[in-house]
């Protein structure tokens, strides 16, 4: 669904400083159907990253392929047409004040060119499905911050698109609404398996919601993977500091031993191992989020000999799904 | 105080007054707005960025902003011939008017643009905007209350220069003040007619001031 390819983006320099690069070699993909988180501090280059998506901003090398075309190569209108199918939401909602809310839910479909009849249709299952209904003649100043994020992702799905793109969508908002629009995405999710792409720097966020995800550092990816086995095996320095900071009180004896990935099926024989060689183990995670991940995690302690054998028996090494 | 009032000549000067105001309030909004969305789009970090047009544009308004009204006013009234056919009376004096309030009033609107969020522009270029509905559908309205009460303070500008205008062949309050009041030794013309004026920039101010509040919805 969208490849980014060995890009580097660099801003020229000005006033006198040296040239700014923001991204130094990045080389990421995200599948159809994804939720794909992407965190790191701020100035590590994410927000650049998720902005070359929809062509905010341009590579200064690599390439950027989404839905099999190649962004920078489009011309003005081609790329007006694909950013149609490409929703973002924003940290600070950026909705249109003189507008009311439908009037901002309306405003993607009036660049789309639909005819008034059809807009105000599409726009009121729009305010219903995120529920602002009777809301829609209020402007957003007497809105909350829940609120106006709402009628954002209202806006951002008017024109059906087959990707979202959420520019730290929660990081101004307090944690219970944080929760329920993380709720909304997800729904959403479900229902238009539509492709999320979300940065942020609370990894709280990414492991409520995405199944993927990358951590950057200085205009780099320095560790991608799935979700939970990122989390339960964090391989860099950053990322390890990440999952601690999400974490404050991890018990000991979880982190003894070593993580074994298998499919699903297969948990019988893990039991099995379990009976037969008295091994202890305790599941880290398993979710059954469709077919790319019904990956059960679980963390194995024991004597070298035990370990041996539950390697033979499962799939024989790490990552194994 | 107020005998020896010509209601004859008030209401003339009234009348042209009123003409001169409105009309170069009219054509300060067609020509100001225009040239304050492009002073703003065309400028660094802009969608519509073109350094060339901006700095060109950007001097002739300084100029026309640094030249002393009084000036233009004697410099425009040959270009008043060419452009409106006269060099006499109200229709004239709107050519040095509109000169000297357009370039004033497109800085005010590119104060007024600049105070839009970039992020709200970014917001509808990732909705897939071009550049002229970002500017029909997001700047002009965004900005709509900061532009209406930059044009309430430039047309009470209009009408003091107005008066100035006047002096030099123009008509209207201003000149009537300074005719049949002040030269004649006139006192009732002097003040009715500063009584006018003060009561119209009142009228302004209060209409100007009514429309923005209804506009703003921050």
């Amino acid at each position: 669904m969208i490849q980014i390819k060995e890009v580097v983006k660099t801003y020229p320099a000005r006033d006198g400083g040296s040239v700014v690069t923001a991204l130094d070699g990045v080389t990421l993909t995200i599948n159809r159907g994804d939720i794909f988180g992407i965190v790191g501090y701020s100035g590590a280059g994410k927000s650049t990253l998720l902005r070359l998506i929809n062509g905010l901003e341009m590579p200064t090398k690599g390439e950027v392929i989404v839905d099999g075309k190649e962004i920078s190569r489009l011309k003005e209108r081609e790329l007006r047409q694909a950013r149609q199918k490409i929703g973002m939401i924003f940290q600070h909602f950026h909705l249109l004040w003189s507008r009311t809310v439908r009037e901002n839910v309306a405003f993607p479909l009036e660049v789309a060119g639909l005819p008034k009849e059809q807009i105000r249709k599409r726009v009121d299952q729009l305010l219903e499905r995120v529920g602002l209904a009777e809301r829609a003649d209020a402007y957003p100043s007497q809105l909350s911050g829940g609120q106006k994020q709402r009628v954002g992702i209202a806006r951002a799905l008017a024109n059906e698109p087959d990707i979202l793109l959420c520019d730290e969508a929660t990081s101004a908002l307090d944690p219970e609404t944080t929760a329920s629009i993380l709720q909304l995405l997800k729904e959403i999710h479900r229902e238009m398996g539509i492709t999320l792409v979300l940065i942020t720097h609370e990894m709280s966020v990414v492991r409520q919601i995405c199944n993927k995800m990358a951590v950057m550092e200085n205009g780099r990816v320095v560790e991608t993977g799935m979700v939970s086995s990122i989390f339960s095996q964090p391989q860099q320095a950053l990322t390890k500091q990440f999952v601690k900071e999400l974490q404050p009180s991890t018990q000991g004896d979880d982190t003894s031993g070593e993580v074994v990935e298998l499919p699903l099926g297969d948990a019988d024989k893990l039991v099995a191992l379990a009976k037969e060689h008295g091994i202890r183990f305790s599941v880290v995670s398993g979710a059954i989020a469709g077919e790319q991940d019904d990956c059960l995690r679980v963390r194995v302690d024991g004597t070298e000999a035990q370990m041996q054998a539950v390697r033979q028996v499962l799939c024989g090494g790490e990552r194994a799904c | 105080m107020l005998t020896g009032i010509d209601w004859n000549q008030v209401s003339v000067a009234l009348g042209e007054t009123l003409y001169m105001v409105s009309i170069s309030t009219l054509f300060t909004a067609l020509l100001g707005i225009p040239l304050g969305v492009m002073l703003t789009v065309s400028d660094r970090g802009y969608f519509w960025e073109n350094m060339w047009v901006q700095r060109t544009l950007g001097t002739i308004v300084n100029i026309f902003r640094a030249v002393p009204f009084i000036v233009l006013v004697l410099f425009l009234f040959p270009v008043a011939e060419f452009l409106v056919g006269t060099t006499l009376g109200p229709t004239a004096a709107t050519v040095p008017l509109i000169a000297g309030a357009a370039p004033f009033y497109a800085r005010m609107v590119e104060t007024a643009l600049r105070e839009i969020d970039r992020g709200v522009i970014e917001a509808a270029q990732a909705m897939g905007a071009s550049r002229l509905n970002i500017i029909w559908k997001v700047l002009l309205p965004e900005a709509m209350p900061a532009i209406v009460s930059g044009l309430t303070v430039t047309c009470v500008s209009l009408i003091s220069f107005s008066a100035m205008a006047g002096i030099v062949g123009g008509g209207g309050l201003g000149d009537a003040a300074f005719r049949y009041g002040f030269q004649s030794f006139n006192d009732g013309m002097l003040y009715i007619c500063g009584l006018l004026l003060v009561v119209m920039v009142q009228l302004i101010q209060m209409v100007g001031d009514w429309l923005v509040r209804r506009l703003d919805k921050r």
